[in-house]
C-alpha cells in the first residue's frame, strides 16, 4: 500500500502506482504555485527515472519500496529517489547517439534518461549499502 | 488517457486525450498494430489533447513511423501542444517526424500522396 504524508510518499515498485508519484509533485508545485509546464518536466523526469527502476532495477519478483520526498526551496524544486534495486548510476549512460538521424536509422527507446537529464539543471547519484539515492534539481522561475 | 478514431476516406485518425506514458501505451500501440494488420497504413495523430508524453509513448510513436512507412504508408501528426513540441525537440523527433498545425492541413497533404 502506498503511504502518504505531506511531501513525501513511498510506492511499491508496480508501474501502476506511478501516478501517485505524479501527483505529489503536482501537489507541491501547486502549493508553491509554480509553473504548471516546469512541474510537469519534473514529473517526467521523476516517471523516466522510476519506471527505469522499476522495469530494469530487479530480478526477483519480491514487493520492493521506492520512497519519494519533493522539496522545494530557495526556488528549486528537489525530488529525492531512494529504492533497493539494483545499483544504477544513470549519470553513466551515454547520451543516445543519432537524434539528429532519420527515422529508418533510429532505434526506438532510450530517450528516458536523455530527457530527465534535459529537464533538471542537475542530478546527483549516491549508492549508500544497498541504496540507490538520486536527487533531481531543477531552479523553478516562480 | 483516452483514444478515439475516426476514418476519412483511407485515413485513420487517432486522437489522444491526456497522459501517454509508461502505464498506458500498450493501448495506442495495440491500435497501431490493428491497424498495420488490417493494411490500413495512413495514419494521423491528432494530439490536440494529449498534454503529457514520456519516453515509453514517444517510443510507440517512432515505432508506428518505421513500420508504417516499412509497410508503404505514412504516419503524420498534428496539433501538438508547445510543452510536447520540446519533448520532440529534445528527443529529436521534429525533424523525422510529418507534424502540422492542424488536422485539416494533415488531411490535405496525406490526401495529396494518397
Amino acid at each position: 500500500m502506498a503511504a502518504v504524508a505531506k511531501n513525501e510518499l513511498t510506492i511499491l515498485n508496480n508501474i501502476s502506482q506511478i501516478g501517485l508519484v505524479s501527483g505529489l509533485i503536482e501537489q507541491v508545485g501547486n502549493d508553491n504555485h509554480l509553473r504548471k509546464a516546469e512541474i510537469m518536466e519534473m514529473v517526467l523526469a521523476a516517471e523516466e527515472m522510476i519506471s527505469n527502476t522499476i522495469n530494469y532495477g530487479y530480478d526477483d519478483d519480491k514487493a520492493h519500496e521506492i520512497s519519494v520526498i519533493v522539496m522545494f526551496k530557495e526556488d528549486v524544486l528537489r525530488i529525492e529517489i531512494r529504492d533497493d534495486a539494483a545499483a544504477f548510476d544513470p549519470l553513466n549512460v551515454p547520451p543516445p547517439e543519432g537524434l539528429e538521424m532519420p527515422a529508418t536509422h533510429r532505434q526506438p527507446g532510450g530517450l528516458g534518461i536523455h530527457l530527465a537529464r534535459r529537464l533538471t539543471d542537475r542530478i546527483t547519484y549516491q549508492r549508500e549499502k544497498n541504496t540507490n539515492l538520486l536527487f533531481l534539481e531543477k531552479k523553478m522561475t516562480k | 488517457m483516452t483514444l478515439t478514431e475516426k476514418r476519412q476516406q483511407q485515413i485513420v485518425i487517432i486522437s489522444i486525450d491526456g497522459r501517454l506514458d509508461t502505464t498506458n501505451y500498450q493501448q495506442l500501440e495495440g491500435r497501431v498494430m490493428h491497424h498495420l494488420q488490417q493494411n490500413h497504413t495512413t495514419l494521423m495523430i491528432d494530439c490536440s489533447g494529449m498534454d503529457y508524453v514520456s519516453s515509453a509513448g514517444l517510443r510507440i510513436f517512432l515505432v508506428a513511423l518505421k513500420k508504417l512507412t516499412a509497410a508503404g504508408g505514412q504516419l503524420a501528426l498534428c496539433a501538438l501542444r508547445e510543452n510536447i513540441k520540446e519533448i520532440f525537440d529534445i528527443s529529436g523527433f521534429t525533424g523525422i517526424f510529418r507534424i502540422y498545425a492542424t488536422q485539416q492541413q494533415a488531411l490535405e497533404a496525406l490526401g495529396q500522396e494518397t
